[in-house]
């Protein structure tokens, strides 16, 4: 008798990657045990129009309490000119910014997170009556601070000793999407260069519809008889415009003529692919000539 | 390329009615789930100046064993940006202990030995996770204590934080 449990998707499936990783870690021993080491999953959180909520996990893989935080804030990346993307945040949002930070409640806001221990979020939201059919995006902030460090003090006559407690924040994208949604993009103004050891390229993607690119774009350098010597991949998001760039190794190719196809597709390798809105997939192909 | 990992997990269930050896049945059940990749921001290690001396300032490096270091564990390839919100004094009580000079190293391998300088600030910094996923990023700086700097223990909170896209 087959099951299958897809359907319920990432709520039971963002608390076994949790308890996976973790397992998997343990078992591999691959990372040392850290003094701080808060685990976030899932990176995308797709809240459920239906219940209108989501989940959060955190898992405690550090040796010490951790103390967590969460907020949300409107943001969404954009490239600057050298095609490095950040994050663009906004102090004051327009009633016309498809913004759902501030419907956005998650429960608890504050916590305690023991060692080993976990601890699901929830997240509600209370959108207003009148909504547009669209996604609308925010970002889950997700701060965590260890216990207070022990500064060396080993003087016995009275001296000065200094040191720094850190945070760290892990920002997360959030979306709800109200009735149907689409999405595409189109690309554009690809530029290409040749260094020594890489062929790097710049593409422009205008997302279409009304839901954000949430995908990946991946560059593959291809020899005159089209096997791949060479690939690339970046996820990203398309908002609106973003023109990222995206470099694939070359170093030591041999004389002669390759293709490097660019292709943005809405597929990433960490994202599971139910939360995703799906599109037909753009690509456009280069000749490279290697001297 | 793969949307997302699958983990299928075969379970096979014995199910044995009351003491009955006859009424013995079995079934399996194949179950899948999407596993999605989890991130992890870790704090390996706590900047510490130590003990330090009125009027003699103390630096620590990023290469220092007192440097502080944070793990990134997340999707290959993926870019991430790094923006810091650093404190220019320490606290003890009414007291504070100037900072400054702050400096930063990334690195795809668990090495402060080797890497990119940057200046963390609140800025935003690109890095990209190496193949496996990993960013670990080292910072130092000076404590600056003035010749008349009244003795205790001073802290402050300094905080990097990461952005996915």
């Amino acid at each position: 008798m087959a099951v299958s449990l897809m359907d319920r998707r990432w709520r039971g499936a963002s608390r076994i990657a949790a308890v996976a990783i973790v397992l998997m870690c343990g078992v591999a021993g691959a990372r040392p045990t850290a003094a701080q080491n808060v685990l976030i999953s899932p990176q995308a959180i797709v809240v459920d129009p239906r219940t209108r909520t989501g989940e959060v996990t955190l898992v405690n893989e550090g040796t010490a309490p951790a103390e967590v935080a969460v907020s949300a804030l409107y943001g969404y990346p954009v490239t600057d000119s050298a095609g490095t993307m950040r994050l663009q945040t906004f102090t004051s949002v327009d009633d016309s910014a498809p913004s759902m930070a501030s419907w956005i409640d998650v429960f608890p806001r504050r916590l305690k997170l023991a060692p080993r221990a976990r601890q699901t979020l929830r997240i509600l939201v209370s959108p207003p009556d009148s909504l547009a059919q669209r996604e609308y995006w925010a970002r889950l902030v997700v701060a965590v601070r260890g216990g207070k460090i022990a500064v060396a003090n080993t003087s016995t006559t009275p001296n000065i000793s200094a040191g720094l407690n850190l945070e760290v924040r892990s920002v997360l994208g959030v979306f709800y999407r109200n009735g149907a949604v689409t999405t595409g993009v189109t690309m554009h103004d690809v530029l290409m260069r040749r260094t020594n050891d890489s062929v790097i390229a710049r593409v422009r993607l205008d997302r279409k519809g009304n839901a954000a690119f949430v995908g990946a774009l991946s560059a593959v350098l291809r020899d005159s008889l089209g096997n791949a010597v060479s690939r690339g991949l970046i996820p990203l998001g398309v908002y609106y415009t973003l023109s990222p760039r995206i470099s694939v190794p070359a170093a030591g190719l041999r004389r002669g003529r390759y293709t490097l196809t660019l292709e943005a597709a809405t597929a990433r390798p960490d994202v599971a692919a139910p939360l995703l809105v799906h599109a037909p997939s753009v690509s456009q192909t280069l000749d490279v000539v290697v001297p | 390329m793969s949307n997302s990992r699958g983990i299928t997990l075969l379970l096979v269930a014995a199910v044995f009615a009351g003491t009955s050896l006859g009424a013995q049945n079995s079934a399996s059940a194949t179950v899948s789930a999407d596993v999605q990749q989890p991130i992890t921001v870790s704090k390996t290690n706590d900047l510490t100046f130590g003990n330090v001396f009125p009027g003699l300032s103390a630096s620590i490096p990023v290469t220092s064993s007192s440097a502080a270091a944070f793990s990134i564990q997340g999707q290959a390839g993926a870019n991430v940006n790094l923006t810091f919100t650093l404190p220019s004094t320490l606290s003890s009580g009414g007291n504070t202990l100037p900072v400054a000079n702050w400096v930063a190293r990334r690195n795809t391998t668990n090495s402060s030995a080797s890497g990119t300088d940057f200046t963390p600030s609140s800025s935003a910094t690109a890095a990209v996770l190496s193949g496996t996923g990993a960013l670990y990023v080292f910072v130092g700086a000076t404590a600056q204590p003035t010749v008349s700097q009244a003795a205790g223990t001073y802290t402050g909170t300094a905080t990097m934080t990461v952005v996915y896209f």
